[in-house]
């Protein structure tokens, strides 16, 4: 309990840094901060004396200490300012594409979390078997081939070959959207793809965590009083192996971010991934910002639900 | 945080389990297999990566065309006894470019990883080293570092300071420091207390010739290891970057920007020649870097010193 209030302690002051290294982001972009700040439709009307008075208004002559205040009384409110390129607020055009992209990195994480789980308990059990080996470096390869490689040979196999799954997109036109088996065929790819280095990383984990579960001295003794080695994995060694596997929930949370934004430009997925690619493309400073900020909250919040969950699971983890 | 776990995680090697002292006998030959075996795949990453280098060096020596030379006659040509390896859509010879492309890519994971792991150490001896209020301070700078995904930093960065080769290095080496400083902060907590370094410090040892002289040999292992797991990682987010065209650009090659170019369904389904010779390069790369440090991490086994 102590734990996981001095946890939720920390949460304020990471959000407060993690808006600073943004700010300084922020500032770092060219353009005239003021156009960022205001509706743009409002923007044409107004004269040069006016934005000025708005500049003055806004405190944008203000120190920078200053300004970030300002800001950030306006981005905790929910204005994270208006996208240069669509005119519309940032946090609204985030939002809008957010289910997709859950949609899409949830998935992954799912498949990856079953599939990597499941063979490094495989690959536990059988330790030092020519399945563990086999296992051990096909998990090197899936942490070592980039995922827009695995994307290319996808779609160049199953794809354009062998014409099992649409080359891109979520939806054929004119099918309708939503959770249809129609977009569930363009997922296909594109989550896979995306899963694969998870997947790696779930069997190293898994099959290390399984390996010092089994160790464990309780599993001796389970084992010595005649227990079946079926039962002795059911009842000792599976539930403690799947523990550790929680925090790779949170731990993975940014390498799938970074993939999204990947693996959805190849396969046009119009999730945040694309949206990001787009605005860094086009320039679109506000939402670059405004999804930097959003991407480290997601984090931030997924690993703090990780370490509580991992606190609540095992009682015997303690605050340092 | 996390930090109990993330050094877990990165500091287990697949092929040995954080559990060292296996519950199961193992027959001589099994156990030889396995060292060979280990010791295969470092060996195999190190042959790899020395052909690598090898190449990149030689490039202008070995390379059979300019890379960057336009060929209007010759334009997507699959391979064949002119061109090896095909040649890209305004005709310039794959093998050169992919040959070529070895020097970019690998300088950039070099470089990359040179700076930050020089940013991390620094970061993290000192706060390691001072203590108190300094460390409280750079930790929680790490922490809120590490929230953000990197590659989606790099990206927007680079989309501000514009892409080409120094600037990806830069933005690449200015973010991949957090893990190492924690890492070395880590290590330089236990060596802070060893009593050859508190009798350095007790003859007047300055901070910097403590430091130098007897905390930084002692965490040069597990920066190795980092180290080239690292290039690993920089390789593939420059091949990323490139990828997405926001990273060495036209008409320098690097393998990421082959790629690129073959992005498009319509050239990926008629000319797979175009992505197929860069994707494989980068794989076998970042393969051997992750071959070469998991057999460092065996070698210097940091497992039992990486913990906190």
């Amino acid at each position: 309990m102590e734990y996981i209030l001095r946890r939720l302690a920390m949460v304020p002051f990471l959000l407060i840094g993690i808006t600073i290294i943004t700010y300084v982001m922020i500032s770092l972009a060219p353009g005239d901060p003021v156009t960022a700040l205001i509706n743009p439709e409002e923007l044409n009307v107004r004269s040069a004396e006016e934005l000025d008075a708005i500049r003055e208004e806004l405190g944008l002559n203000d120190p920078i200490p200053v300004r970030y205040v300002l800001w950030l009384k306006e981005a905790v409110q929910g204005n994270l300012g208006y996208s240069y390129q669509s005119d519309r607020p940032v946090l609204d055009t985030i939002l809008d594409r957010l289910p997709e992209t859950i949609f899409l990195s949830g998935s992954s994480m799912v498949v990856a979390m079953l599939v990597g789980g499941t063979l490094g308990i495989i690959s536990a059990r059988k330790q030092y078997s020519v399945l563990d080996y086999v296992f051990s470096i096909t998990a090197f390869f899936g942490l070592s081939v980039p995922n827009f490689f695995f994307a290319m040979i996808g779609i160049f196999v199953f794809a354009v070959k062998l014409e099992w799954f649409p080359v891109f997109g979520m939806y054929t036109p004119g099918e309708p959207t939503g959770l249809t088996l129609d977009m569930l065929h363009h997922a296909v790819l594109p989550v896979t793809a995306l899963a694969v280095p998870q997947i790696a990383e779930y069997m190293r984990y898994s099959r290390a965590a399984t390996l010092d579960a089994i160790n464990a001295e309780h599993v001796t003794t389970a084992r010595a009083k005649g227990l079946a080695d079926r039962a002795v994995f059911r009842r000792h060694v599976f539930r403690n192996s799947l523990i550790p596997m929680v925090t790779i929930v949170g731990l993975s949370l940014p390498g799938v971010i970074g993939g999204s934004f990947i693996i959805e430009t190849i396969f046009s997925w119009p999730g945040i991934g694309l949206l990001g690619y787009t605005a860094v493309l086009q320039r679109d400073y506000p939402l670059q910002i405004g999804i930097a900020l959003m991407a480290a909250a997601a984090v931030l919040l997924a690993n703090l639900a990780t370490d509580i969950t991992y606190a609540l699971v095992d009682p015997r983890i303690r605050y340092e | 945080m996390s930090d109990i776990v993330s050094s877990a995680a990165s500091a287990t090697s697949p092929i040995e389990p954080s559990a060292a002292v296996s519950g199961r006998a193992l027959s001589p030959g099994r156990r030889t297999l396995r060292r060979f075996l280990r010791h295969r795949l470092a060996l195999f990453g190190a042959t790899v990566m020395g052909i690598m280098v090898l190449c990149a060096i030689t490039a202008p020596i070995i390379a059979p065309y300019d890379p960057t030379a336009i060929n209007l006659v010759n334009i997507s040509q699959p391979p064949g006894r002119d061109h090896l390896l095909g040649t890209d859509a305004v005709g310039r010879d794959i093998l050169s470019r992919a040959l070529y492309g070895a020097r970019i890519s690998l300088s950039v994971g070099v470089v990359a990883v040179a700076i930050y792991l020089s940013i991390g150490f620094i970061l993290g001896a000192v706060a390691g080293y001072t203590g108190g209020l300094t460390d409280s301070a750079i930790m929680r700078f790490t922490d809120v570092m590490m929230c953000f995904p990197t590659f989606v930093l790099i990206l927007i960065l680079v989309g501000i300071v514009g892409p080409n080769i120094t600037n990806i290095m830069l933005v690449i080496g200015l973010f991949g420091w957090p893990g190492v400083a924690r890492l070395v902060r880590g290590q330089v907590l236990q060596l802070r207390e060893m009593d050859y370094v508190l009798a350095a410090r007790a003859v007047g040892g300055s901070r910097p010739y403590v430091m130098s002289r007897h905390i930084l040999p002692n965490v040069i292992g597990p920066l190795t290891v980092a180290g080239s797991l690292g290039i690993a990682g920089a390789i593939l987010a420059e091949a990323g970057l490139s990828f997405l065209g926001l990273g060495v650009t036209q008409p320098t090659p690097s393998w990421g920007a082959m790629l690129n170019e073959a992005r498009n369904p319509a050239t990926l389904a008629t000319e797979p020649w175009l992505w197929l010779t860069p994707g494989i390069l980068i794989s076998l790369a970042v393969l051997s870097a992750n071959f070469i440090g998991d057999g460092l991490r065996d070698a210097f086994d940091v497992r039992s010193k990486a913990g906190h």
